[in-house]
């Protein structure tokens, strides 16, 4: 399993040479680390996996890749839904609502929102 | 329709496949995990069923130096994974194989609601 | 042409759980799907994070009903790889036997509700008693039906003794003459083919690109499986994924079938070859900081778990991907163009676990 750490600017380039290649995206993991995101992204090139690993800044944006890839679209929606990252051109946009309703705790996953025991 | 004729023949002459519930019940396999129960009896109260506990269904009121130490037990918290039963020292807990009937509403089993004797449980 | 808009779910007979489909419609043929999700999460993710590692086994069993033991499998090697742990082999074995019954399990409760779905109610009846059987025999081997709860970090919690043995190998000699019967109904009868055959065709390489995993790729011609992978005991005991080539959904149906018959003789090649030894080791000490990365095959595709440790006795954090969250882009590019008619065998056709796609 090899890792690149990739600048975001250079996501959308990296991702293409990767599906040029035959990749295809598993998931992505979102990690809140306190003063920035760290996101991981896992494509499988035939049985084995490559991680991209990328920065982002709590109020900076990240590009979409459901442009290149589309079922991108629905972990994009997550991690924008649960952590508040700016993922900016998601090809489906469900606008916050596709797991959570208003009256639902927002953006749960962050680490300073408090994760209690009810009853 | 032809392909199902072995099953059709063989259900049209042999018995049915259900049971007449509630005269005949299921029996359980030895070893299933049905309801628990505490005997205070035999409990030395040292609190490793509360802190094992994944649900915290169990409650030590007390430590064990205490006259009136007690424990509750809540089965609508508890998710049967019998890990008290298997961390007790003393084994205080029994885990029967029966399921509990469907209640119309919430008890916990210790000194606040029903006691803890073992001709309680159904 | 005038369009409407109507709802597919999230009550549906033949849903197993609550998902809405939005479809648009000119006449009678689908024009455009937009899923409407949401109605099972739990925030099993942010709960993860305050247990205490050893008790998210038992969060992680209760994710899925039916795919259950896979969970908890995948949730233990996860952390038994972060922590280095080494499994002693008789419960690699244990595993594998479980694992194999609950892909028995959830292939046969797949069956019964394709038959259902096109109202062949009396296949379906025959499925689900076969189906029995094996929950008979996991609850004599684990204690519980459905919820087995014998996964733990370390290895399994309990033991499946020769006396046992003997009776899990007549049970399954059982559950086999149930399935042979039944079998050859999905395989030739006229009415399952006129209904499945042609239905939601994925041809190979859109299988690929839009995400499928599971059945839903190896019927359409990839030989793809994380069992090849080789953890638990797969490795030993010899392994290759059952491939068809049709892409629509009878085919994916022979996949489930054949992976049916392939599951039991897994296991009783399991049970044959299953080393004597102890059956867990004692886990100490807290998740270091690192990551650690864990794939298994459950009975509906690819599971993939990511932890991260931090060198307390909680995780810092666990994500699961499920099969199905994988499927949902390949089902929304298979409805466009089908008829209403066959709206519910497509989408069933994915053995759609939402329960597992929302956590």
């Amino acid at each position: 399993m090899n890792e690149i750490a990739v600048d975001k600017g250079a996501l959308g380039l990296t991702v293409q040479q990767l599906l040029d290649e035959n990749c295809r995206l598993a998931t992505t993991v979102c990690l809140d680390q306190g003063d920035y995101f760290e996101v991981l992204y896992y494509f499988h090139r035939d049985l084995d996996l490559v991680t991209l690993r990328v920065k982002v800044g709590k109020d900076e944006e990240l590009p979409s890749i459901s442009g290149l890839h589309l079922p991108a679209a629905l972990i994009e929606n997550e991690m924008k839904e649960f952590f508040g990252i700016n993922i900016t051109d998601i090809a489906i946009d469900f606008q916050g609502r596709m797991l959570l309703t208003e009256a639902s705790l927002q953006k749960p996953m962050l680490k300073n929102n408090a994760n209690r025991m009810e009853g | 329709m032809p392909w199902m004729m072995p099953n059709i023949l063989k259900n049209l002459f042999s018995s049915p496949a259900t049971r007449k519930y509630p005269f005949e019940t299921r029996q359980y396999w030895a070893g299933a995990r049905g309801q628990l129960q505490i005997d205070l009896a035999r409990c030395v109260f040292c609190g490793l069923c509360q802190r094992i506990c994944p649900a915290q269904a169990i409650t030590q009121y007390g430590n064990k130096k205490d006259p009136d130490v007690t424990i509750d037990y809540n089965p609508f918290a508890c998710i049967y994974c019998a890990r008290c039963a298997e961390k007790c020292p003393s084994g205080a807990i029994y885990i029967h194989e029966s399921h509990a009937v469907p209640a119309d509403r919430k008890i916990t089993y210790g000194r606040n609601d029903i006691s803890l004797s073992k001709g309680e449980l159904s | 042409m005038s369009r409407i808009t109507f709802p597919f779910g999230p009550q549906h007979p033949v849903l197993p759980e609550g998902i809405q489909l939005s479809l648009t419609c000119e006449d009678e043929k689908v024009v455009e799907v937009r899923p409407v999700i949401g109605y099972m999460h739990r925030g099993i993710e942010k709960a993860a994070e305050r247990n205490p590692y050893p008790n998210n086994v038992f969060l992680c069993e209760r994710i899925c009903g039916i795919c259950s033991f896979i969970h908890a499998l995948s949730y233990c090697q996860l952390v038994e790889e972060l922590m280095k742990v080494e499994v002693p082999p008789r419960a690699r074995y244990l595993r594998v036997v479980w694992s194999e019954l609950s892909r028995m399990h959830s292939h046969l409760l797949w069956l019964g509700l394709l038959a259902d779905s096109f109202g062949f109610e009396s296949l379906f009846m025959q499925c689900w008693r076969a189906r029995e059987t094996v929950l008979d025999i996991l609850e004599m081997t684990t204690g519980q039906r459905v919820i087995q709860s014998s996964c733990i970090v370390g290895g399994v919690r309990r033991d499946i003794n020769a006396d046992q043995a003997r009776q899990v190998r007549e049970m399954l000699n059982k559950v086999k003459t149930e399935i042979d019967a039944v079998l050859p109904v999905f395989q030739k009868d006229y009415t399952i083919k006129a209904r499945t055959v042609g239905k939601g065709v994925l041809p190979k390489g859109q299988a690929w690109t839009l995400g499928a995993v599971g059945p839903m790729l190896r019927a359409s011609g990839w030989a793809w499986d994380c069992r090849s992978l080789g953890y638990a005991a797969y490795g030993e005991l010899g392994f290759e994924p059952v491939v068809e080539n049709g892409g629509d959904s009878y085919a994916r149906t022979m996949v489930r079938a054949r992976e049916l018959v392939q599951s039991y003789e897994l296991v009783l090649r399991a049970l044959d070859s299953m080393p004597e030894g102890e059956l867990a080791v004692k886990v100490k000490g807290a998740p270091p900081a690192g990551e650690a990365i864990m794939r298994t095959e459950q009975p509906r595709g690819e599971l993939f778990e990511y932890a991260r440790g931090n060198g307390t006795q909680q995780l810092e954090r666990l994500k699961i991907r499920t099969p199905t969250f994988a499927n949902l882009p390949a089902l929304l590019a298979m409805l466009p163009g089908c008829e209403i008619a066959d709206v519910p065998v497509i989408v069933l056709s994915i053995d759609p676990c939402i329960a597992c796609t929302e956590r």
